[in-house]
Protein backbone atom coordinates (compact mmCIF):
# COMPACT_ATOMS: atom_id res chain seq x y z
CA UNK A 1 0.00 0.00 0.00
CA UNK A 2 1.50 3.37 -1.31
CA UNK A 3 2.02 5.63 2.38
CA UNK A 4 -0.57 7.90 1.93
CA UNK A 5 -0.23 9.66 5.49
CA UNK A 6 3.47 10.30 4.23
CA UNK A 7 2.14 11.75 0.44
CA UNK A 8 -0.89 13.68 2.39
CA UNK A 9 1.66 15.28 5.14
CA UNK A 10 4.28 16.61 2.07
CA UNK A 11 1.13 17.73 -0.13
CA UNK A 12 -0.21 19.92 3.15
CA UNK A 13 3.77 21.31 3.80
CA UNK A 14 3.99 21.78 0.34
CA UNK A 15 0.98 23.84 -0.74
CA UNK A 16 0.88 25.38 2.94
CA UNK A 17 -2.13 24.06 3.59
CA UNK A 18 -3.36 25.57 7.28
CA UNK A 19 -6.04 24.36 9.72
CA UNK A 20 -8.97 26.89 8.89
CA UNK A 21 -9.33 29.47 12.57
CA UNK A 22 -11.13 28.04 14.99
CA UNK A 23 -13.50 31.60 14.93
CA UNK A 24 -14.63 30.86 11.47
CA UNK A 25 -16.28 27.79 12.85
CA UNK A 26 -17.58 29.08 15.85
CA UNK A 27 -18.81 32.03 13.76
CA UNK A 28 -20.69 29.22 11.48
CA UNK A 29 -22.14 27.55 14.36
CA UNK A 30 -23.40 30.99 16.03
CA UNK A 31 -24.43 31.99 12.33
CA UNK A 32 -26.79 29.05 12.87
CA UNK A 33 -28.11 29.89 16.21
CA UNK A 34 -28.73 33.46 15.23
CA UNK A 35 -31.16 32.11 12.50
CA UNK A 36 -32.91 29.73 14.40
CA UNK A 37 -33.70 32.52 16.86
CA UNK A 38 -34.62 34.73 13.73
CA UNK A 39 -36.64 32.42 12.37
CA UNK A 40 -38.39 31.18 15.71
CA UNK A 41 -39.16 34.70 16.16
CA UNK A 42 -40.59 35.00 12.84
CA UNK A 43 -42.38 31.97 13.07
CA UNK A 44 -43.64 33.48 16.58
CA UNK A 45 -44.98 36.76 14.68
CA UNK A 46 -46.77 34.62 12.37
CA UNK A 47 -48.49 32.83 15.11
CA UNK A 48 -49.47 35.77 17.18
CA UNK A 49 -51.44 37.27 13.73
CA UNK A 50 -52.91 34.13 13.33
CA UNK A 51 -54.23 34.32 16.21
CA UNK A 52 -55.09 38.00 16.34
CA UNK A 53 -56.87 37.37 12.99
CA UNK A 54 -59.10 34.29 13.87
CA UNK A 55 -60.16 36.09 17.69
CA UNK A 56 -60.92 39.16 15.58
CA UNK A 57 -63.26 38.07 12.97
CA UNK A 58 -66.81 37.26 14.63
CA UNK A 59 -67.96 33.81 13.99
CA UNK A 60 -71.50 34.14 15.20
CA UNK A 61 -72.48 35.58 11.95
CA UNK A 62 -71.44 33.52 9.11
CA UNK A 63 -75.59 32.91 8.36
CA UNK A 64 -75.58 36.97 7.52
CA UNK A 65 -73.19 36.06 4.69
CA UNK A 66 -75.06 32.62 3.57
CA UNK A 67 -72.73 30.62 4.94
CA UNK A 68 -72.63 27.62 7.02
CA UNK A 69 -70.06 27.28 9.93
CA UNK A 70 -68.05 24.54 7.60
CA UNK A 71 -67.82 27.17 4.87
CA UNK A 72 -67.14 29.87 7.46
CA UNK A 73 -64.19 28.35 9.16
CA UNK A 74 -62.89 27.83 5.22
CA UNK A 75 -63.41 31.56 3.89
CA UNK A 76 -62.03 33.05 7.58
CA UNK A 77 -58.65 30.81 8.44
CA UNK A 78 -55.54 32.94 7.51
CA UNK A 79 -53.41 31.16 4.99
CA UNK A 80 -51.01 33.48 4.34
CA UNK A 81 -50.00 33.41 7.89
CA UNK A 82 -50.22 29.19 8.50
CA UNK A 83 -48.24 29.07 5.31
CA UNK A 84 -45.59 31.50 6.88
CA UNK A 85 -45.71 29.61 9.99
CA UNK A 86 -45.46 26.51 8.72
CA UNK A 87 -42.52 28.05 6.40
CA UNK A 88 -40.51 29.57 9.50
CA UNK A 89 -41.00 26.35 11.30
CA UNK A 90 -39.08 24.45 8.75
CA UNK A 91 -36.47 27.05 8.25
CA UNK A 92 -36.10 27.07 12.05
CA UNK A 93 -35.47 22.98 11.82
CA UNK A 94 -33.06 23.75 9.20
CA UNK A 95 -31.24 26.00 10.92
CA UNK A 96 -31.14 24.08 14.48
CA UNK A 97 -30.03 20.54 13.03
CA UNK A 98 -27.53 22.50 11.43
CA UNK A 99 -26.22 23.99 14.84
CA UNK A 100 -23.27 21.31 16.29
CA UNK A 101 -25.40 18.93 17.99
CA UNK A 102 -28.83 19.37 16.23
CA UNK A 103 -28.98 16.39 14.39
CA UNK A 104 -28.89 14.57 17.16
CA UNK A 105 -32.51 15.48 17.77
CA UNK A 106 -35.64 13.83 15.57
CA UNK A 107 -37.66 16.47 13.40
CA UNK A 108 -40.92 15.84 15.22
CA UNK A 109 -39.15 16.48 18.54
CA UNK A 110 -37.32 20.05 17.05
CA UNK A 111 -40.86 20.99 15.11
CA UNK A 112 -43.45 20.73 17.97
CA UNK A 113 -40.31 22.31 20.61
CA UNK A 114 -40.72 25.56 17.72
CA UNK A 115 -44.17 25.39 17.15
CA UNK A 116 -44.18 25.26 21.26
CA UNK A 117 -41.66 28.54 21.47
CA UNK A 118 -43.72 30.50 18.52
CA UNK A 119 -47.19 29.55 20.16
CA UNK A 120 -45.97 31.05 23.71
CA UNK A 121 -44.38 34.28 21.96
CA UNK A 122 -47.14 34.63 19.54
CA UNK A 123 -49.52 34.49 22.47
CA UNK A 124 -47.22 37.03 24.25
CA UNK A 125 -47.23 39.65 21.25
CA UNK A 126 -50.76 39.00 20.90
CA UNK A 127 -51.65 39.85 23.92
CA UNK A 128 -49.45 43.08 24.44
CA UNK A 129 -51.01 44.23 20.59
CA UNK A 130 -48.12 44.39 18.79
CA UNK A 131 -49.81 42.19 16.38
CA UNK A 132 -52.82 44.28 15.85
CA UNK A 133 -50.40 47.29 14.95
CA UNK A 134 -48.45 45.54 12.66
CA UNK A 135 -52.13 43.98 10.74
CA UNK A 136 -52.36 47.81 10.79
CA UNK A 137 -49.28 48.44 9.69
CA UNK A 138 -49.42 45.60 7.05
CA UNK A 139 -52.61 47.08 6.04
CA UNK A 140 -51.80 50.51 5.16
CA UNK A 141 -48.42 49.98 3.88
CA UNK A 142 -48.61 46.82 1.71
CA UNK A 143 -50.80 47.12 -1.10
CA UNK A 144 -53.49 44.31 -1.79
CA UNK A 145 -52.56 42.96 1.63
CA UNK A 146 -56.42 43.25 2.23
CA UNK A 147 -57.25 40.71 -0.52
CA UNK A 148 -54.19 38.01 1.09
CA UNK A 149 -55.98 37.96 4.44
CA UNK A 150 -59.58 37.92 5.33
CA UNK A 151 -60.29 39.53 8.41
CA UNK A 152 -62.89 41.34 10.40
CA UNK A 153 -63.27 44.00 8.02
CA UNK A 154 -63.55 41.86 4.77
CA UNK A 155 -66.07 40.00 6.95
CA UNK A 156 -68.04 43.22 8.42
CA UNK A 157 -68.16 45.04 4.52
CA UNK A 158 -71.10 43.66 3.62
CA UNK A 159 -73.94 46.60 4.12
CA UNK A 160 -76.27 44.40 1.02
CA UNK A 161 -76.25 41.65 3.90
CA UNK A 162 -76.48 43.73 6.92
CA UNK A 163 -73.30 43.75 7.86
CA UNK A 164 -71.23 47.50 8.27
CA UNK A 165 -68.15 48.44 10.33
CA UNK A 166 -66.35 51.76 9.99
CA UNK A 167 -65.46 54.84 12.40
CA UNK A 168 -67.83 57.15 13.98
CA UNK A 169 -67.39 60.35 12.45
CA UNK A 170 -69.95 62.40 14.06
CA UNK A 171 -72.69 61.48 17.04
CA UNK A 172 -76.22 63.21 16.85
CA UNK A 173 -78.01 62.42 19.77
CA UNK A 174 -81.22 64.31 19.36
CA UNK A 175 -81.88 61.99 16.11
CA UNK A 176 -80.79 59.02 17.37
CA UNK A 177 -78.13 58.60 14.30
CA UNK A 178 -74.91 58.91 13.58
CA UNK A 179 -72.22 59.65 10.81
CA UNK A 180 -69.82 56.52 9.93
CA UNK A 181 -66.92 56.27 7.50
CA UNK A 182 -66.26 52.55 6.58
CA UNK A 183 -63.01 51.18 5.60
CA UNK A 184 -63.56 51.72 2.25
CA UNK A 185 -64.18 55.38 3.01
CA UNK A 186 -67.97 55.60 2.07
CA UNK A 187 -70.33 57.84 4.91
CA UNK A 188 -72.86 56.38 5.95
CA UNK A 189 -75.99 57.30 8.35
CA UNK A 190 -76.70 54.85 10.39
CA UNK A 191 -80.48 55.71 12.31
CA UNK A 192 -79.81 53.47 16.07
CA UNK A 193 -83.14 54.22 17.47
CA UNK A 194 -83.69 50.61 17.71
CA UNK A 195 -80.09 49.50 17.82
CA UNK A 196 -79.00 47.17 21.06
CA UNK A 197 -75.42 48.13 21.98
CA UNK A 198 -73.58 45.01 22.94
CA UNK A 199 -71.12 45.08 26.14
CA UNK A 200 -73.20 48.26 27.17
CA UNK A 201 -70.77 50.61 25.57
CA UNK A 202 -71.23 54.89 25.30
CA UNK A 203 -70.54 55.42 21.35
CA UNK A 204 -68.26 57.98 21.19
CA UNK A 205 -66.85 59.63 18.21
CA UNK A 206 -63.68 57.78 16.22
CA UNK A 207 -64.89 54.76 17.96
CA UNK A 208 -64.74 51.66 15.73
CA UNK A 209 -67.91 49.90 15.66
CA UNK A 210 -69.29 46.88 13.87
CA UNK A 211 -73.34 47.06 13.00
CA UNK A 212 -75.81 44.63 12.29
CA UNK A 213 -78.88 45.31 10.59
CA UNK A 214 -80.35 46.72 7.83
CA UNK A 215 -79.12 48.31 4.54
CA UNK A 216 -82.53 51.25 3.40
CA UNK A 217 -80.85 53.02 0.81
CA UNK A 218 -77.44 53.80 -0.81
CA UNK A 219 -76.17 55.68 2.06
CA UNK A 220 -78.53 55.13 4.98
CA UNK A 221 -78.48 51.85 7.27
CA UNK A 222 -80.78 51.11 10.05
CA UNK A 223 -78.48 49.28 13.30
CA UNK A 224 -80.21 46.87 15.09
CA UNK A 225 -76.83 45.49 16.58
CA UNK A 226 -73.93 47.45 17.40
CA UNK A 227 -70.76 45.46 18.53
CA UNK A 228 -67.35 47.46 19.56
CA UNK A 229 -64.20 45.88 19.04
CA UNK A 230 -62.49 43.83 21.81
CA UNK A 231 -59.56 46.18 23.33
CA UNK A 232 -61.08 48.98 22.31
CA UNK A 233 -61.85 50.44 25.84
CA UNK A 234 -58.40 49.79 26.85
CA UNK A 235 -57.04 52.17 23.90
CA UNK A 236 -55.65 51.04 19.94
CA UNK A 237 -53.06 47.91 20.42
CA UNK A 238 -54.35 47.06 23.71
CA UNK A 239 -55.92 43.83 24.21
CA UNK A 240 -58.54 42.86 27.30
CA UNK B 1 9.80 14.23 11.33
CA UNK B 2 7.54 13.01 14.14
CA UNK B 3 7.79 9.49 14.65
CA UNK B 4 5.17 6.69 15.25
CA UNK B 5 6.54 5.65 18.60
CA UNK B 6 6.22 9.62 19.74
CA UNK B 7 2.48 9.03 19.47
CA UNK B 8 1.54 5.92 20.74
CA UNK B 9 1.26 6.77 24.15
CA UNK B 10 -0.89 10.27 22.97
CA UNK B 11 -4.86 10.33 22.30
CA UNK B 12 -6.31 11.40 19.53
CA UNK B 13 -7.40 14.32 21.04
CA UNK B 14 -4.05 15.27 22.21
CA UNK B 15 -2.44 14.20 18.62
CA UNK B 16 -5.45 16.93 17.23
CA UNK B 17 -3.89 19.61 19.98
CA UNK B 18 -0.70 19.20 18.96
CA UNK B 19 -1.03 18.72 15.02
CA UNK B 20 -2.60 22.41 14.89
CA UNK B 21 0.56 24.02 16.24
CA UNK B 22 2.47 21.65 14.31
CA UNK B 23 1.46 19.54 11.56
CA UNK B 24 3.90 17.11 11.91
CA UNK B 25 2.01 15.53 14.76
CA UNK B 26 -0.61 15.23 12.30
CA UNK B 27 1.05 12.11 10.05
CA UNK B 28 0.34 10.17 13.32
CA UNK B 29 -3.15 10.46 13.13
CA UNK B 30 -3.29 9.80 9.40
CA UNK B 31 -0.72 6.77 10.00
CA UNK B 32 -3.75 5.53 12.75
CA UNK B 33 -6.64 5.84 10.56
CA UNK B 34 -5.10 5.23 7.50
CA UNK B 35 -6.27 1.68 7.25
CA UNK B 36 -9.46 1.24 8.47
CA UNK B 37 -10.52 4.36 6.52
CA UNK B 38 -9.10 3.22 3.34
CA UNK B 39 -11.25 -0.01 4.27
CA UNK B 40 -14.33 1.64 4.81
CA UNK B 41 -14.54 4.32 1.73
CA UNK B 42 -13.41 0.87 -0.50
CA UNK B 43 -16.35 -1.00 1.02
CA UNK B 44 -18.78 2.17 1.19
CA UNK B 45 -18.04 2.75 -2.19
CA UNK B 46 -16.78 0.00 -4.11
CA UNK B 47 -13.85 2.28 -5.28
CA UNK B 48 -10.86 0.08 -6.57
CA UNK B 49 -7.29 0.78 -4.16
CA UNK B 50 -6.06 4.00 -6.51
CA UNK B 51 -9.34 5.49 -6.54
CA UNK B 52 -9.58 5.05 -2.99
CA UNK B 53 -6.12 6.69 -1.99
CA UNK B 54 -7.03 9.65 -3.90
CA UNK B 55 -10.48 10.11 -1.71
CA UNK B 56 -8.47 9.36 1.00
CA UNK B 57 -5.71 11.94 0.55
CA UNK B 58 -8.94 14.07 0.37
CA UNK B 59 -10.44 13.01 3.82
CA UNK B 60 -6.72 13.64 5.75
CA UNK B 61 -6.49 17.20 4.16
CA UNK B 62 -10.47 17.95 4.59
CA UNK B 63 -9.65 17.04 8.43
CA UNK B 64 -6.55 18.82 8.69
CA UNK B 65 -8.25 22.14 7.66
CA UNK B 66 -10.98 21.72 10.05
CA UNK B 67 -9.21 20.76 12.80
CA UNK B 68 -10.39 23.68 14.97
CA UNK B 69 -13.49 22.61 14.07
CA UNK B 70 -13.25 19.11 15.98
CA UNK B 71 -15.55 19.06 19.19
CA UNK B 72 -13.51 17.59 22.29
CA UNK B 73 -16.96 16.04 23.07
CA UNK B 74 -17.26 13.81 20.65
CA UNK B 75 -15.04 10.58 19.63
CA UNK B 76 -12.36 11.74 16.98
CA UNK B 77 -12.80 8.54 15.31
CA UNK B 78 -16.64 9.27 14.86
CA UNK B 79 -15.73 12.60 13.79
CA UNK B 80 -13.05 11.74 11.00
CA UNK B 81 -15.66 8.68 10.20
CA UNK B 82 -17.96 11.71 9.09
CA UNK B 83 -15.54 13.61 7.16
CA UNK B 84 -14.60 10.41 5.00
CA UNK B 85 -18.27 9.46 5.04
CA UNK B 86 -19.35 12.65 3.58
CA UNK B 87 -16.30 13.00 1.02
CA UNK B 88 -17.02 8.78 -0.05
CA UNK B 89 -20.93 9.84 -0.76
CA UNK B 90 -20.10 12.53 -2.44
CA UNK B 91 -17.64 11.56 -4.51
CA UNK B 92 -20.34 8.72 -5.50
CA UNK B 93 -23.14 11.08 -6.81
CA UNK B 94 -19.86 12.79 -9.01
CA UNK B 95 -18.88 9.48 -9.90
CA UNK B 96 -18.79 9.23 -13.53
CA UNK B 97 -17.68 5.65 -13.50
CA UNK B 98 -18.95 2.55 -11.88
CA UNK B 99 -17.37 1.35 -9.16
CA UNK B 100 -17.46 -2.67 -8.52
CA UNK B 101 -14.51 -3.71 -7.22
CA UNK B 102 -15.81 -4.84 -4.10
CA UNK B 103 -13.53 -5.26 -1.55
CA UNK B 104 -14.76 -7.44 1.12
CA UNK B 105 -13.50 -10.64 2.67
CA UNK B 106 -14.19 -13.69 4.42
CA UNK B 107 -13.25 -11.72 7.88
CA UNK B 108 -15.65 -9.08 7.16
CA UNK B 109 -18.37 -12.10 7.11
CA UNK B 110 -17.06 -13.52 10.16
CA UNK B 111 -17.47 -9.96 12.05
CA UNK B 112 -21.05 -9.65 10.30
CA UNK B 113 -21.96 -13.01 12.12
CA UNK B 114 -20.24 -13.14 15.23
CA UNK B 115 -21.74 -9.37 16.10
CA UNK B 116 -25.57 -9.33 16.93
CA UNK B 117 -26.84 -9.67 13.43
CA UNK B 118 -29.15 -11.68 14.96
CA UNK B 119 -31.53 -12.47 11.64
CA UNK B 120 -31.56 -16.54 10.76
CA UNK B 121 -28.46 -17.36 10.47
CA UNK B 122 -28.85 -20.42 9.08
CA UNK B 123 -29.30 -18.41 5.93
CA UNK B 124 -25.85 -16.65 6.01
CA UNK B 125 -24.48 -20.61 6.20
CA UNK B 126 -26.40 -21.90 3.61
CA UNK B 127 -24.81 -18.70 1.32
CA UNK B 128 -21.09 -18.70 0.34
CA UNK B 129 -19.97 -15.53 1.30
CA UNK B 130 -19.00 -14.10 -2.20
CA UNK B 131 -23.09 -13.48 -2.46
CA UNK B 132 -23.96 -12.46 1.16
CA UNK B 133 -21.65 -9.53 0.12
CA UNK B 134 -22.93 -8.81 -2.72
CA UNK B 135 -26.23 -8.61 -1.41
CA UNK B 136 -24.98 -6.26 1.09
CA UNK B 137 -23.56 -4.29 -1.87
CA UNK B 138 -27.26 -3.88 -4.08
CA UNK B 139 -28.90 -2.62 -0.40
CA UNK B 140 -29.59 1.01 -0.69
CA UNK B 141 -26.48 3.26 0.31
CA UNK B 142 -28.68 4.04 3.46
CA UNK B 143 -28.91 1.20 4.55
CA UNK B 144 -25.58 0.06 3.56
CA UNK B 145 -23.62 2.51 5.26
CA UNK B 146 -25.58 1.66 8.47
CA UNK B 147 -24.60 -2.05 8.20
CA UNK B 148 -20.52 -1.30 7.39
CA UNK B 149 -21.13 1.17 10.35
CA UNK B 150 -22.56 -1.62 12.65
CA UNK B 151 -20.99 -4.92 12.12
CA UNK B 152 -18.30 -4.43 10.08
CA UNK B 153 -16.47 -1.40 11.95
CA UNK B 154 -18.28 -2.47 14.94
CA UNK B 155 -19.24 1.48 15.92
CA UNK B 156 -22.37 2.06 18.60
CA UNK B 157 -25.20 3.59 18.13
CA UNK B 158 -24.41 7.12 19.40
CA UNK B 159 -21.12 6.73 17.04
CA UNK B 160 -23.53 5.81 13.91
CA UNK B 161 -25.30 9.13 14.66
CA UNK B 162 -22.15 10.87 14.64
CA UNK B 163 -20.91 10.29 11.54
CA UNK B 164 -24.31 9.64 10.04
CA UNK B 165 -25.52 13.24 11.55
CA UNK B 166 -29.06 11.37 12.04
CA UNK B 167 -30.73 11.24 15.36
CA UNK B 168 -29.75 7.84 17.39
CA UNK B 169 -33.76 6.27 17.03
CA UNK B 170 -33.07 7.09 13.07
CA UNK B 171 -30.28 4.57 12.94
CA UNK B 172 -31.98 1.81 15.25
CA UNK B 173 -34.68 2.34 12.57
CA UNK B 174 -32.78 1.98 9.88
CA UNK B 175 -30.82 -0.51 10.94
CA UNK B 176 -33.14 -2.53 11.40
CA UNK B 177 -34.91 -1.91 7.90
CA UNK B 178 -31.35 -2.90 6.78
CA UNK B 179 -31.23 -6.18 8.21
CA UNK B 180 -35.04 -7.04 6.62
CA UNK B 181 -34.02 -6.03 3.71
CA UNK B 182 -30.90 -7.70 3.75
CA UNK B 183 -32.71 -11.16 4.56
CA UNK B 184 -35.29 -10.18 1.45
CA UNK B 185 -32.44 -9.88 -0.86
CA UNK B 186 -30.85 -13.13 0.50
CA UNK B 187 -33.91 -15.01 -0.32
CA UNK B 188 -34.32 -13.88 -3.63
CA UNK B 189 -30.72 -14.59 -4.39
CA UNK B 190 -31.31 -17.91 -3.01
CA UNK B 191 -34.54 -18.88 -4.98
CA UNK B 192 -33.15 -17.67 -8.06
CA UNK B 193 -30.08 -19.98 -7.39
CA UNK B 194 -32.20 -23.24 -6.85
CA UNK B 195 -34.43 -21.97 -10.18
CA UNK B 196 -31.38 -21.82 -12.06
Amino acid sequence: MTNISKKTLEKIKNERIHPKPRWYFLTRNYFFWLMFALTTLLGSIAFGMILFITTNLDWDIYQYLGLSLPEAVIVSLPYLWIALLIFFLFITYYNFIHTRRGYRYRFIFIFLISLLISVLLGFGFYQYGWTETMERELRARIPGYQHLVYTGENQWMHPEKGLLSGTIKEIDPEKKSLQLKDYQGTEWTIDINQAMIRGNMLLVENMDIKIIGQQLSENIFEAVEIRIPRGFQMGRGRRQ
Amino acid sequence: MVTISECEQRTDVQLVSLSIENQEYYYCLMKRYEIPLMNYVRKLSGMNRSDAEDVLQEIFILTYQNLNDYDRQFKFSSWIYRIAHNQTVSMLRKKTKNYQDISWDEHDLDQLVQSDFDIEQSLFQKMDYHNLLQNIDTLPLKYKEVLLLKFIEGKGYQEISDILRKPMGTIGTLINRAKKRLLQEIEKTQSRLKND
